[in-house]
């Protein structure tokens, strides 16, 4: 990003207060955070203004004359009412609308990339080399994939199925090789968790030693 | 051992890469390669709308990936729409993403154009498929008429006539809404550009093809940086990734010698 040097410095100042509760809570951790917040929460309002309410009021309302667009803001605006001791009860309104809208929105449109996915489940065991100099020949590798993707979806299912209780072999040992399965990705969710705060950590050590200090090519 | 001496290491383990480079190997993925052959095969002209839903803090791993498809789309000769859902994306965008555009030699409003944040999610996002214009509030990020662009003329609203391939750069959840009321109902392509955080949960979809293409984090970066022939921050980074995960690894391991060894105490970490 192109940074003067004094906003640099106040970032590099500001990056090393944070790092700085690695040694102990101390005010300058306290201070870099709170300010962090301020500016995030600060930033949010004026875009929001600039890029929301500004253009509905000089282009919607103004410029296009679309006046019926003032009655959806003046529903919105009743949200505050719960401030106005007696008319509380009118911001459930628009609270109202927006959950009505918002449920039935995402049901409409949620249900055909949910079906996909079931879909993606249904797949061959019998797997042949899609190109190459092998290809129409058995595939051992694309089989156990397949294999073992459809192992963990069905016994991860069999491990939340608690209408049954895990007695006999089959419930037991799926629900176990299910929690196995569960464990595994579980373990490679964390495995990523780790990359990327370090890539976290070394962005902002490439920052302090390469944009600060100038001691990185 | 004090947690402070496991930071130490860990400061070391970043630091001694990044000042003498390893120069390890980065071999990109067939995630990242699917969307390096997108835009390698999109023709000249063709709309690539980049959506910069992150914030300040997903920076060092997003914004290098953001950089070099913006980079690779403007070689190509491909029209550039950044969009935001996240306020702060757009921003970092202008300071980051801008320059670059300039120092190719290409024009603002004519070969790529910011319309800035609008809050609202998903049905902002549907609103844009309808007419995008008006969802936008017929202004760009600096409150310029969309009129005045000569790229906006022929972009009224997003569909796959109109846009050839959607790339969501993402650090949270923002990837459901263009998968749901974009890229599904519409047919465009998407692919992720996707933080190391979430790329587990993103795969799923890239296997079912949802997701065309998906970036992992800083390696996916500097993956299609590698693609590109043009070796930048993520690139320099990806040594001190290495040694950092070794050294995660071998304190993992270390820990777990200790615990057998020592019988299962359960005694709380000193700081």
């Amino acid at each position: 990003m192109a940074m003067t040097r004094a906003q640099v410095w106040v970032a590099a100042v500001a990056t090393l207060a944070i790092f700085s509760y690695v040694w102990r809570e101390n005010p300058a951790f306290r201070l870099a955070e709170y300010v962090f917040v301020a500016l995030a929460t600060a930033n949010g309002v004026v875009m929001v203004f600039d890029s929301y309410l500004k253009p509905f009021f000089l282009v919607d309302i103004k410029q296009d004359g679309q006046f019926l667009l003032l009655v959806p803001f003046a529903v919105g605006l009743l949200i505050y009412a719960r401030n106005l001791r007696g008319l509380g009860w009118l911001s459930r309104l628009p609270m109202s609308l927006w959950v009505g809208y918002g449920a039935g929105y995402v049901l409409a449109w949620s249900p055909q990339p949910l079906f996909i996915q079931l879909r993606d489940t249904f797949v061959h065991f019998y797997q042949v080399y899609p190109d190459g100099p092998l290809a129409g020949r058995f595939w051992l590798g694309g089989t156990v994939n397949n294999i073992l993707f459809f192992a963990g979806v069905t016994t991860t299912l069999m491990y939340f199925f608690f209408t049954v209780e895990r007695r006999g072999p089959v419930m037991r040992w799926s629900a176990a090789f299910g929690r196995w399965t569960i464990m595994l990705a579980l373990g490679a969710a964390f495995g990523t968790a780790v990359q990327g705060r370090m890539s976290l950590l070394i962005g902002r050590i490439q920052f302090l030693l390469g944009t600060w200090l100038g001691w990185l090519k | 051992m004090k947690n402070r001496w496991i930071y130490v290491l860990l400061v070391l383990a970043i630091i001694l890469p990044l000042a003498r480079p390893l120069g390890l190997p980065v071999n990109p993925t067939r995630e990242t390669e699917d969307l390096f052959r997108m835009v390698e095969g999109l023709p000249a002209g063709s709309v690539v709308y980049l959506a910069m839903d992150f914030d300040a803090g997903a920076i060092p791993e997003i914004l290098p990936q953001a950089e070099a498809v913006f980079t690779h789309a403007l070689l190509k000769d491909l029209k550039v729409i950044l969009h935001g859902l996240s306020d702060q994306g757009v921003l970092i965008a202008r300071d980051s993403l801008h320059p670059i555009a300039w120092s190719l030699g290409k024009a603002y409003g004519t070969d790529f154009i910011n319309l800035g944040f609008k809050p609202g999610g998903g049905i902002v996002l549907r609103g844009m498929t309808a007419d995008l214009w008006k969802t936008m509030g017929g202004v760009d990020i600096d409150g310029t008429q969309l009129a005045k662009f000569p790229l906006m003329q022929r972009l009224k609203r997003l569909d796959r006539s109109t846009v050839a391939l959607i790339v969501d750069f993402n650090s949270g959840g923002s990837a459901m809404a263009y998968r749901n009321y974009v890229s599904e109902p519409t047919g465009i392509p998407l692919a992720l550009g996707s933080c190391a955080v979430n790329f587990n949960v993103q795969m799923p979809f890239y296997r079912s093809g949802q997701y065309k293409a998906i970036l992992n984090g800083l390696r996916g970066a500097a993956e299609y940086e590698r693609l590109l022939g043009r070796p930048g921050k993520a690139t320099s980074a990806m040594d001190a990734q290495s040694t950092s995960h070794a050294l995660i690894i071998g304190l993992i391991v270390l820990g777990n010698v200790a615990y057998l060894l020592g019988g299962r105490r359960t005694d709380k970490p000193k700081r």
